[in-house]
């Protein structure tokens, strides 16, 4: 049996895992809930994001300046990619939308494979978050204690922005019914452009923050979009509050699973996955008929 | 104010409208009629740009619409009340008649709305998917007042409603028209669109059929009973 110091940090763990896995989930489940466009480049999005921390970090040493970069990166290729291909999809059948977007997901790993190798990169840990924090029961590294600070400060920024500004507000009426936003006046083509670049960039600052956690490699998106997509599963289709919920649940249980064996995290991850659906299809905070 | 002229619309393939036309002048009521899948809300939904016409016009103003988007069309002041309501059910109803007075320079205040319908200013705060079916059809009007439109289109208004709702909506509505926007209404119960209306069309498989007032209407059981129906036709009565 672990002892209650190892349970403590492991639940640490999923906690600062659990917050990244919301702002990453956050834009996915947007995307989905407001386009209906299932989004397999969402992982690579949080890879570019990460690649940007590591060129930022490594050549500036500045977060704050890799937190906006790597904003106004994703920012600049999601815009590129929704004028110039994902809005001739919006329309067509899920399955041309999942190709497609994995065949962008494809050409980005492969564009960042080109400028960096497939090898792993280190990227240095901020000089604020080096250390680590003695809890009493067991010791806990700084940088991770102040990602879901610095994670959760951005959901609650995207939070405001949702249920706080008239952007917000057509945002989530834009989920519910984007035929009815447009019969009020309100322009869903730009709408769309603005969500999906809101989502992206959500991705990509996750990837900002994680990068200093471990290495960076070009195909390290896909398993993030995996659990992405268990968490907008758990959470609800185009629920924030979803996003945020499931996220932490997915990373409780991804690291509390991983203490007694890791073979078992990602089985778990579904089982409870299967049990939502199985219980409440539309998810824990899905609305009715979108499951 | 609103002139439609030989549309054809689709759905995928099948041909929905053949050759619909219809005039209406400003500050007039007029019911759109007929059966079951007549045409009568594809007529609406192509007014007001949800479904682009494969060819015929349709001008609005004196300004040509059948190309523009349906946010631009409610941009000029031309509003659909859509069937089954659509009110965002996550959204309070404050929220609802917040989001779409975003687009109009000149909105009615919040307030005025809710002078207008008491029973929603008790439910400001409710979400949209908590309101009965009344609830949900005075906000779906609001929603379209609150942009002081031209014209209104409203989509099968009182359907599913119990029989005392829909009497106060139908006062609410010659209310509404007294007070000078021009209305298209689409409506199963056709005692209430007739006692609103001044002028009828009636649609039959996607074809014009009928165009007269209300008077002439009555005046020729045929058709009543031939393009909407005996069951309707006793209710006209």
């Amino acid at each position: 049996m672990p002892s209650l110091g190892q349970f403590l940090s492991q639940a640490f763990n999923g906690f600062a895992f659990g917050t990244l896995l919301a702002l990453i989930s956050s834009g996915l489940t947007i995307i989905f809930g407001t386009l209906g466009l299932v989004n397999f480049a969402h992982g690579a999005m949080f890879m570019v994001g990460a690649f940007t921390a590591f060129v930022v970090l490594s050549q500036w040493h500045s977060f704050i300046a890799a937190l906006f970069l790597g904003a106004a990166v994703l920012l600049v290729l999601a815009v590129g990619l929704e004028r110039g291909v994902i809005r001739f999809y919006y329309n067509r059948p899920p399955e041309d939308q999942l190709l497609v977007t994995f065949g962008l997901s494809v050409m980005l790993v492969e564009a960042v494979r080109a400028l960096f190798g497939s090898l792993s990169q280190r990227v240095p840990i901020p000089q604020w978050g080096e250390g680590i924090v003695n809890f009493g029961l067991f010791y806990y590294p700084l940088y991770r204690v102040e990602i879901i600070g610095i994670a959760g400060a951005l959901l609650l920024g995207l939070y405001s922005v949702l249920y706080h500004t008239s952007l917000g507000l057509v945002v989530r009426a834009g989920i519910e019914d984007p035929t009815m936003v447009g019969l009020l006046g309100i322009p869903v083509r730009r709408m769309f452009l603005i969500v999906f670049a809101v989502g992206a960039m959500a991705a990509g600052v996750a990837g900002v923050i994680y990068a200093p956690l471990a290495a960076v490699i070009p195909d390290m998106g896909t398993p993030f979009l995996v659990e992405a997509f268990v968490v907008v599963v758990i959470g609800g289709l185009g629920s924030f509050g979803g996003a945020v919920v499931g996220g932490l649940i997915v990373g409780e249980l991804l690291s509390l699973t991983s203490l007694f064996d890791p073979a078992y995290s990602q089985a778990a991850i579904y089982a409870v996955m299967t049990l939502i659906l199985v219980v409440r299809p539309r998810g824990l905070f899905g609305a009715e008929g979108r499951a | 104010m609103l002139e439609v002229d030989r549309i054809n619309s689709f759905y995928g393939d099948s041909h929905v409208l053949f050759d619909v036309s219809m005039k209406v002048r400003a500050h007039e009521v007029v019911a759109l009629l007929g059966r079951n899948g007549a045409g009568k809300t594809t007529t609406l939904k192509t007014i007001a740009g949800v479904i682009r016409p494969r060819s015929g016009t349709i001008h609005f103003a004196g300004e040509p619409i059948h190309r523009l988007a349906s946010h631009a069309i409610a941009r000029l002041g031309l509003q659909l009340v859509p069937e089954e309501r659509r009110i965002f059910a996550t959204l309070t109803a404050e929220e609802n008649l917040r989001l779409a007075a975003l687009t109009v320079p000149d909105p009615w205040p919040v307030e005025r709305i809710f002078d207008t319908f008491p029973r929603l200013a008790e439910r400001r705060r409710a979400r949209g998917g908590h309101l009965s079916g009344g609830e949900q059809q005075m906000l779906a009007i609001a929603r379209a007042l609150i942009r002081s439109p031209k014209l209104i289109l409203l989509d099968e208004p009182f359907e599913g409603l119990a029989p005392v709702i829909v009497e106060d909506l139908l006062s609410l509505c010659q209310r509404l028209a007294e007070a000078g926007p021009t209305i298209v209404i689409v409506e199963q119960n056709v005692r209430a669109a007739l006692s609103l209306a001044q002028r009828v069309y009636i649609l039959n498989n996607g074809h014009n059929v009928f165009e007269g007032t209300p008077r002439s209407l009555h005046d020729n059981p045929e058709v009543m009973s031939r393009y909407i129906g005996v069951g309707a036709e006793e209710e006209a009565i």
